[in-house]
């Protein structure tokens, strides 16, 4: 072992010695490398939508893409108004402008639906009357009596135009289904129009409307109803299509805020530690390069920032600054002391080499855990930060060291009159008092530890999983006040969609399956878990039932559905023809199959889940061998979401816990290895504990921190370790290798720590409040470690080896 | 607003031979003029088979026996469903009124229900039947309500067309006939309008209409197989093909053809 770790040793020893006789030959070599694919970035794009956390493959995005490829987008924007007076004409009149003025200038919106252009099928003596709700201004008191009394005794649009106590009317904007870029409107091909014309009908594989293309209806519709918003005219604006857009907008916020503080925490804690500005500009450059060159990879594979990876750019700047600090922290401890520059660089490069490719590597096996996660973001973040890390140590060992020696630099000597010294001094004699005490009472450090750990698992039982990203913004945001507004009036802002396909023409013409259809509805009416219930539930039920009380005289005894099969393909067919195309939102051409659909309000993706099974079973009960129901839309999705955090954590913390013990056991002795991993274990069962006590839920970012965490404290773990075993062989003497480790090793871990524990605290700027907990939690769990390493380590080396003496 | 159902099909128009050396000095909107007024027959009754095809390519075969009758400058019109079985029977008749500010009459009859129902059905960007058609695909326009511009001359398999572009004047326009914008396409030598886009007012859908079979029946140019797909961008997202068949013109219909009696009758 020690002869292929002098081999090692010599072969960096070769690379710095390259490195530094060719210095300019490797800066732009090193340059023309990442050129590629930094110059990739512009083609970043940002995606945060609902969909954007699953992986394109997986079989409920699958299912939801056909739901919205047969019936168009189930994620609407709901505008809901609160006047004195829904029914009063001064503000019919507002409403009719802002329905018109939305019709007009909201790009990409399909439909706008409102009490303005409702659909208003009624029926009188003889007559069958279909047209919009106010087709006619009402003129007079009684006209808008009327007009009131029809929409508060129509159940059509119950909770979906009007709150059932008639106090909030809504408007709902439905948006194209498909992104219509590249396909210019007003440009196409008259000559070959014939062949156009007869093109076969079909789905081709088309693109949905994009992130980008929905945030451009947003901000469309909150330019308008700002004109018209005020504190006595409240206008609350809703969907989650709209909440995406708020925290894809707060998410490029916050990016960039963190990318400045990270970069200038790195730079303060580089000028304290080494006084130099070199020491700062370079060291930068080094991580922002390989941060820029991350990046780009994502671009270039067409991979796009989504929430979780919105923590990587700070992360990456971060985690990649360790090999930095290490080698110049060597380099210049030789050069302050009189070596010349060549010298003290080969020599840093040579003995600081494999140290920092190993604490690379393990901190690239703790991120890569998140590979093979069912969280596409996750899963992205596990496969690009690993290799910005991989990057960022393959520029510390080439581009940092070639900079240094074209840089013209002065060594210090004034070490004794430097006041940060003594202050240095200080620290020192604090770790290595640390590490004495672990030594001399190590039994009292385990007990500590063992009820820490024992009070950490009971918390840990407490923790729950959840998935709910309205819960993320802050509570005072109008978004996330408007969507439980709405919420709460309207019975529900998100969608859970059931299919049911009878694989049969006309299938759905069949008075038997209509009531079944009809009783699910009121099923799900019914069900509720807490919060959770479903506000309203529209099927093709409700649509003939409308449709049969109209054609006899509004009768309300007639609310019901037809029983001949002839009555009901004929009054199909008269909507059909009645102008409205409603039917095509809940039914197939061919009426083979049929769409419920189920307002539910935006909660977390946990209390749905009895709901949905409840629901889920009702439905196999009634159609289980005729038919093949489908469950989608956004709420099937946070479901799906909430299942892949719960196996992604588990999978993560598994693999990361295999690579890193691995790597560990690789490093060195097997037993040590082993061991080495509790001081790095307890810290994320203690923030797993703290959690659960504290109430806070594992969700897309909580559950990053095991892993990250594991990955970046055991560097700390490698540089005791190897200290301590070099110590440790010399006279076998516990005590005395533990404080001669700290004396060696115990400012720079100290000083690396406290670089990342402040690129995680940085997070605690975010304006979301998942990215707040990801951050304290994570900066907590590493500097939890580095005590542990302090303190936890060293008495289990005294415990286990300290007899031997 | 004046509705004639073959029109409607056509959109288009056959000529007296004297017109036709008028055309060269025409402005576009004599042309859409001229296609509106040509003869299109009176007292006929046909046979349509409408063929709807949906996005997933799945065919929905209708079959519709039309009766149509001018009444001075109105047209009265009578359709019975022939299939499917489910449906047939279900007629609807039609008053169709020249005068403009004058809404068409229109009743329907179910034979499930055994009820005749006037429908009050406000504007005309609905479907016609559940086809890609409008009832304003099927209604004469009233040309002031338009800005006709004659893009060019072309031709199109080998005859002489008119490009002409329609653009509504107002939004009122464009609401009631559902589209923002329309290019149509009208033969020189017999003004019969063979192709037509409209830019559908909401969204991003635009409806290619193509003639693809004119024959001359009795003197009269009459559409026997016209097509209308719904597009978004280049992809099709619906598609009505509609055959005529058993064309009869001059049959001597009766008013009392015209009636909610017969409607209830049936066939």
């Amino acid at each position: 072992m020690n002869s292929l770790r002098k081999k090692i040793d010599i072969a960096f020893a070769v690379l710095g010695r390259f490195v530094y006789r060719h210095a300019w030959l490797t800066i732009i070599g090193v340059l023309l490398l990442l050129a590629p694919l930094i110059l990739q970035l512009p083609q970043v794009k940002i995606d945060t939508s609902t969909e954007s956390f699953l992986h394109k493959e997986d079989p409920a995005l699958l299912a939801y893409n056909d739901f919205r490829d047969q019936f168009g987008r189930d994620e609407l924007m709901i505008l809901a108004f609160n006047p004195p007076e829904v029914f009063d004409l001064q503000f019919l009149i507002k409403l009719k402008e802002i329905h018109e003025r939305l019709e007009m200038e909201v790009p990409y919106v399909e439909e706008v639906t409102s009490l303005i252009n409702a659909r208003a099928t009624r029926g009188a003596e003889g007559e069958l009357i279909v047209e919009e709700l106010m087709e006619n201004r009402p003129r007079s008191e009684s006209e808008l009596q009327a007009i009131k009394d029809f929409v508060l005794s129509n159940p059509t649009y119950k909770n979906l135009l009007i709150s059932e106590d008639g106090k909030f009317t809504t408007m709902i904007l439905k948006t194209v289904n498909y992104s219509p870029a590249n396909e210019n409107e007003d440009e196409f091909d008259f000559e070959n129009f014939a062949e156009d014309s007869s093109a076969a009908t079909g789905p081709a594989k088309r693109e949905f409307l994009s992130d980008a293309e929905n945030s451009e209806a947003v901000a469309a519709v909150t330019k308008i109803i700002t004109e018209y918003q005020n504190d006595d005219f409240p206008i609350y604006f809703a969907g989650s299509n709209v909440i995406t857009d708020y925290i894809k907008r707060g998410m490029q916020r916050d990016m960039l805020r963190f990318i400045r503080l990270t970069v200038l925490a790195i730079a303060i804690l580089l000028f304290i530690l080494f006084r130099r500005l070199s020491a700062v500009i370079w060291p930068l450059l080094v991580v922002i390069l390989s941060l820029l060159a991350t990046i780009g990879f994502m671009a270039l594979t067409g991979t796009t920032l989504k929430l979780p990876t919105a923590v990587l750019p700070s992360f990456l700047l971060a985690v990649g600054i360790g090999d930095s600090v290490h080698i110049l922290a060597l380099f210049f401890k030789r050069f302050n002391a009189g070596e010349s520059k060549e010298s003290a660089l080969i020599s840093t490069i040579k003995h600081a080499g494999l140290p920092i490719v190993l604490t690379s590597l393990t901190t690239a096996g703790g991120l890569l855990s998140f590979a093979p996660s069912g969280i596409a973001p996750i899963s992205e973040l596990g496969l690009f930060a690993p290799f910005g890390v991989i990057i960022a140590l393959f520029l510390s060992l080439t581009l940092l060291p070639a900079l240094i020696t074209v840089t013209r630099i002065r060594a210090h000597f004034d070490k004794g009159k430097n006041p940060t010294l003594r202050h240095h001094i200080f620290l020192d004699e604090l770790i290595v008092g640390a590490g004495d005490l672990a030594t001399r009472k190590p039994w009292w450090v385990l007990g500590v530890s063992m009820l820490l750990a024992i009070i950490a698992g009971l918390g840990i039982l407490r923790l729950n999983f959840a998935h709910k990203p309205l819960e993320w913004l802050p509570e005072d945001e109008p978004v996330r006040i408007s969507s439980e507004k709405i919420d709460h009036a309207l019975k529900g802002s998100v969608s859970l969609e059931v299919v049911i396909d009878k694989k049969q023409e006309n299938g759905w013409y069949d008075y038997e399956d209509l009531q079944k259809l009809d009783s699910l509805g009121l099923f799900a009416e019914s069900l509720k878990n807490g919060k959770v219930y479903f506000g309203r539930a529209f099927s093709l039920a409700d649509i003939l039932k409308e449709i049969h009380k109209a054609l006899n005289e509004n009768s309300d005894e007639f609310y019901a559905l037809p029983e001949s099969r002839e009555l009901i393909a004929q009054e199909f067919l008269l909507f059909e023809n009645s102008g409205s195309d409603d039917l095509e939102d809940f039914t197939d051409s061919q009426f083979s199959k049929a769409r419920i659909m189920l307002k539910a309000p935006f909660e977390d993706a946990r209390s749905y889940q009895p709901v949905f099974k409840a629901l889920k079973q009702e439905l196999h009960q009634a159609f289980g061998t005729e038919a093949e129901i489908k469950l989608t839309g956004i709420m099937a999705l946070f479901i799906t979401t909430l299942h892949q955090v719960m196996t992604s954590m588990a999978v993560s913390y598994g693999y990361a816990f295999l690579i890193i013990t691995i790597l560990m056991m690789m490093i060195g002795h097997v037993r040590m290895g082993a061991i080495s991993m509790i001081p790095n274990l307890l810290p994320i069962l203690l923030t797993l504990g703290l959690m659960g006590w504290f109430g806070l839920t594992l969700d897309v970012f909580t559950l990053l921190i095991g892993s990250i965490a594991l990955g970046l404290a055991v560097d700390d773990t490698i540089h005791f370790m190897h200290n301590f075993r070099h110590f440790y062989s010399i006279d076998n003497d516990v005590a005395r290798a533990v404080h001669q480790t700290l004396e060696i090793a115990g400012r720079a871990m100290l000083f690396t720590t406290i670089v990342l524990t402040a690129g995680f605290f940085i997070f605690m700027f975010a304006s979301m409040g998942n990215i707040f907990n990801f951050g304290l939690l994570t900066g907590f769990t590493i500097s939890v470690a580095l005590l542990a390493d302090f303190l936890l380590a060293p008495a289990l080396m005294q415990v286990i080896y300290g007899d031997k003496k | 607003m004046k509705t004639n159902f073959r029109i409607l099909l056509l959109f288009a128009a056959a000529i007296f031979a004297g017109n036709q050396l008028q055309a060269q000095a025409l402005t576009a909107r004599e042309i859409v003029e001229k296609m509106q007024n040509r003869d299109d027959g009176d007292n006929e009754i046909s046979d349509m088979e409408m063929i709807l095809i949906d996005k997933n390519k799945k065919i929905r075969v209708r079959k519709i026996r039309t009766f149509s009758k001018d009444k001075g400058r109105d047209n009265r019109r009578i359709m019975f469903f022939l299939t499917p079985a489910d449906v047939r029977g279900t007629g609807f008749l039609t008053y169709d009124y020249d005068d403009y500010g004058k809404n068409d009459d229109q009743w329907l009859y179910l034979p499930a229900l055994n009820k005749v129902k006037r429908i009050s059905a406000g504007d005309k960007s609905s479907s016609f039947m559940g086809s890609d058609f409008n009832y304003s695909d099927m209604t004469k326009k009233n040309l002031p309500d338009y800005d006709f511009t004659l893009m060019k001359e072309l031709e199109i398999n080998g005859v002489k067309v008119w490009q002409i572009q329609s653009v509504p004047k107002s939004r009122k326009v464009i609401k009631e006939t559902g589209y923002k914008k329309g290019v149509i396409f009208i033969r020189q030598d017999n003004f019969v309008a063979i192709r037509a886009i409209y830019w559908v007012a909401r969204g991003t859908r635009r409806k290619y209409m193509e003639v693809k079979d004119l024959q001359l029946i009795d003197g009269i140019w009459t559409v026997k197989e016209i097509h209308m797909t719904t597009k978004e961008g280049k992809r099709a997202v619906h598609k009505t093909i509609l055959k005529i068949s058993n064309i009869r013109y001059n049959q001597n219909l009766q008013d009392n053809m015209f009636t909610t009696r017969q409607l209830e009758k049936g066939l």
